[in-house]
């Protein structure tokens, strides 16, 4: 086709409709691209503004080790995402499948509570230290990103006299050295409490153990234990960086023994269960009887309106 | 048919003119700057209460320790107050004592808003209103709460009735003599005045009525206030675990109420020159009532006090030390001396009963009232049985906050709002009873013309009918 000349400048003719298709596909197509590579990229830029907080915490609670694990997700707005569903896992000393010590799934509030069984016991059974791993490795999304954990072995042992009517609890700290032999660990805080319904009741404001290992503690005789007088004493090492947390329950009958009453007769208030029938005739008829007479009192309104 | 004639002669002595600038009259602009200003108050409580409803009960300074505040301290101030109906409609027409009438509208009036005040903060206070429903779906009788609500209602029901039932024939009175007033005003009185003609057998009807009101108001009247201090006296907190306080509230409830009437029968006597009806006698003797309550309620706050403090057991001695001598000591001795040994002392006087001094009296009265309600209800919460631990110092004490003055201010608003409207458009005294009474009187004083042919004595009504 000839060039079309309008007003002395050379116009181009216009395309051909082959042409104009394959220029939108064209178009199309890199559209596509530019949006797939966008959302590539943005997913990228979305991880990597993304910071991932795995935590590990070891827990000893009589003979039971428990490792607690925690993962929290949050991103530079400081929305936190939740980390329900994710897989974590768990190794002693390396990450290698013979030193596994299992697999688990994040619950929705971000920690879950893991404990050392048998496996972790045979891979452990001659260390005298132990190195704790929690991968996300096997994540796609958190790659590389993982928790270690060193811990000594420890043990605390308790033990409760009873004399004339003062009750001492003396615990032991104690930690396993390189040799397997157990040594006295010094000036350690130790917290002595008892265990109640919605928590841990101080009952020493401190107590640090000497050269020993030890520390005595005196506790009180007027704790309200269950109806036989038992309570639940707690002694626990607190979120030692080498010896993690180091919890020793044990019940003793040091309580005073709470009676609960359970049958009517023995209930402190004659209103207590069911109400007694005469006091339901009295509150019942003194109410009939009130609103008997203000009915009275309307039925003459009554008669007063429709007086001729 | 001699009943009838001497029925008849009485309503038409009784509706002749004398009495009508006892009927209600427009406010002037004092009287609407008054209601103005109420109604802003109102305003204001209802906009904190939509804040507090939106924002839950985190906005008041109630927490762990003090569960209940001001909120509860004013409904008891309420519900004593709201006690003046019964003493005074009651109690006292049972006694036959002839100086009340003119006091036993404002009495009734006062009680009724005072009682729809006590049961409206009672809702203010619960974070879920909504619930109020449980009491009567899940009630159990057991409980002292379900006793109050069910005492509450049924003493509002008696003091509306007590308020309406006498007022018929002034109602009727309205609407056959006032004039120049719109047209919705004028239907309401036809429709309450449920069509009075002053008939014989419609006075039986009223007569009765009231009688029975009466008799029936003083056990329930009794009833709210005991029931009121149960929900105190039923727990084992230092300062509640008496047995003492249902006597203790009801003798304080009458003194307030008192109070509240004598103020109220001086503000009508200045605004609306009442000083013919509401004379220096009645504030005489009002005042010596007032004296009278007073020392009933010293003694029941000396049994309150003394025998605790005998006895210092446990939290109580605490308790006591702090209201006597520690933090609670200024407000304790301010309620103590303004609001009951100053009466006790002053009232002795009768330069001090006349009206204005007496007012004053009344207004120190009522002010001590509530301190001491607030005394009651708030301190006893902070000693507990079992502290509370590891939890910021400001939750283990109370101080109002803000939306809880304004809210609780605005109830006492409503209260006097209420009353205000009622004077504007009802007669705030007993118009037929005062002429009745007058009526009665000079009917005993008369001299007769001359007698009647059997020997007795004619009475002569020449001046009425003049």
């Amino acid at each position: 086709m000839k060039p079309l000349i309008i007003n002395n400048k050379l116009r181009q003719p216009p395309m051909s409709q082959e042409r104009h298709s394959g220029l939108c596909l064209v178009c199309l197509t890199a559209v596509i691209m530019i949006f797939s590579g966008y959302s590539t990229v943005t997913e990228g830029a979305i991880q990597s503004q993304q910071q991932v907080d795995l935590g590990l915490e070891y827990y000893k609670i009589n003979n039971n080790k428990f490792l607690s694990v925690s993962l929290a997700i949050s991103s530079d707005d400081d929305s936190q995402a939740v980390p329900e569903g994710i897989d974590v896992n768990l190794y002693v000393n390396e990450m290698s499948q013979a030193t596994m010590l299992g697999s688990i799934t994040m619950e929705r509030d971000g920690s879950v509570m893991f404990e050392l069984g048998e496996t972790f016991r045979t891979i452990t059974d001659t260390l005298y230290e132990y190195r704790f791993i929690a991968s996300l490795k096997d994540d796609e999304r958190f790659f590389d990103t993982e928790a270690r954990l060193t811990i000594r072995p420890t043990d605390l042992k308790i033990e409760t006299f009873e004399d004339d009517s003062n009750y001492l609890v003396r615990a032991t700290l104690m930690e396993m050295e390189a040799t397997g032999d157990f040594i006295p660990v010094e000036w350690e805080e130790l917290l002595f409490e008892v265990d109640r319904s919605f928590g841990l009741l101080t009952v020493a404001d401190f107590g640090f153990t000497d050269e020993y290992g030890s520390v005595e503690i005196e506790y009180p005789d007027d704790i309200p234990g269950d109806g036989e007088g038992n309570i639940i004493i707690v002694v626990r090492l607190e979120e030692h960086p080498d010896y993690g947390n180091i919890i020793h329950r044990e019940e003793v009958s040091w309580g005073i023994p709470v009676a609960i009453h359970t049958g009517i007769e023995e209930a402190r208030s004659w209103m207590s269960r069911d109400a007694p029938l005469f006091f339901a005739i009295i509150f019942w008829g003194g109410l009939v009887a009130a609103f008997g007479a203000i009915g009275y009192v309307i039925n003459n309104l009554f008669k007063i309106n429709t007086t001729s | 048919m001699n009943q009838s004639r001497k029925h008849n002669k009485e309503a038409s002595i009784l509706s002749q003119g004398t009495f009508d600038h006892l009927l209600p009259q427009k406010f002037g602009r004092a009287g609407k700057l008054w209601v103005s200003f109420l109604a802003m108050m109102c305003i204001a409580g209802v906009i904190a209460y939509f804040y507090q409803l939106r924002n839950g009960l985190a906005v008041t300074g109630m927490h762990d320790y003090t569960s209940w505040g001001i909120y509860i301290a004013t409904f008891v101030f309420f519900v004593a107050v709201s006690l003046v109906g019964a003493l005074i409609s009651a109690v006292l027409k049972l006694s036959n004592v002839s100086w009340r009438i003119p006091l036993t509208r404002i009495a009734e009036v006062i009680a009724v808003a005072s009682i729809i005040m006590a049961a409206l903060i009672i809702v203010i206070d619960m974070g879920r209103p909504e619930r109020i429903l449980n009491v009567f779906f899940y009630g159990r009788i057991q409980s002292p709460i379900l006793w109050d609500v069910a005492v509450i209602n049924t003493y509002l029901v008696i003091s509306i009735l007590m308020l309406y039932v006498p007022m018929i024939p002034d109602i009727a009175m309205c609407r056959d003599r006032l004039v120049n007033i719109p047209k919705w005003q004028k239907k309401m009185y036809r429709i309450l005045s449920l069509n009075w003609q002053g008939d014989p057998s419609q006075h039986k009807r009223i007569t009765r009525s009231v009688a029975v009101l009466a008799v029936l108001v003083i056990p329930v009247a009794f009833a709210i206030h005991t029931v009121t201090s149960w929900l105190f006296a039923t727990t084992f907190r230092p300062g509640w675990d008496s047995t003492n306080f249902g006597a203790y509230f009801v003798s304080g409830a009458f003194m307030v109420g008192t109070a509240a009437v004598i103020v109220l029968a001086y503000i009508l006597n200045r605004v609306y020159n009442y000083q013919n009806f509401i004379t220096r006698k009645h504030f005489d003797y009002s005042g010596k009532l007032l004296h009278l309550l007073a020392v009933v309620y010293l003694y029941f706050n000396i049994n309150e006090y003394l025998v605790p403090g005998f006895k210092l057991g446990g939290l109580e001695a605490e308790f006591l030390r702090d209201s006597f001598t520690g933090g609670k000591a200024p407000l304790f001795w301010t309620t103590q001396i303004g609001g009951l040994l100053l009466p006790i002392v002053v009232l002795v006087f009768k330069q001090m009963r006349k009206p204005l001094p007496l007012f004053f009296i009344s207004l120190i009265v009522i002010a001590g009232a509530w301190l001491k309600r607030y005394l009651i209800v708030i301190p006893t919460q902070q000693y507990t049985f079992i502290p509370i631990q590891d939890v910021p110092v400001s939750w283990t004490w109370y101080f109002p906050t803000f939306p809880e003055w304004v809210i609780t201010i605005a109830t006492i608003s409503g209260a006097l709002l209420l009353i205000t409207l009622f004077v504007r458009w009802f007669p705030a005294l007993p118009v037929w009873e005062i002429k009745h009474e007058q009526y009665t009187q000079e009917k005993r004083t008369a001299v007769p013309v001359s007698g009647n042919s059997d020997g007795t004595k004619r009475e002569d009504y020449s001046e009425e009918n003049r």
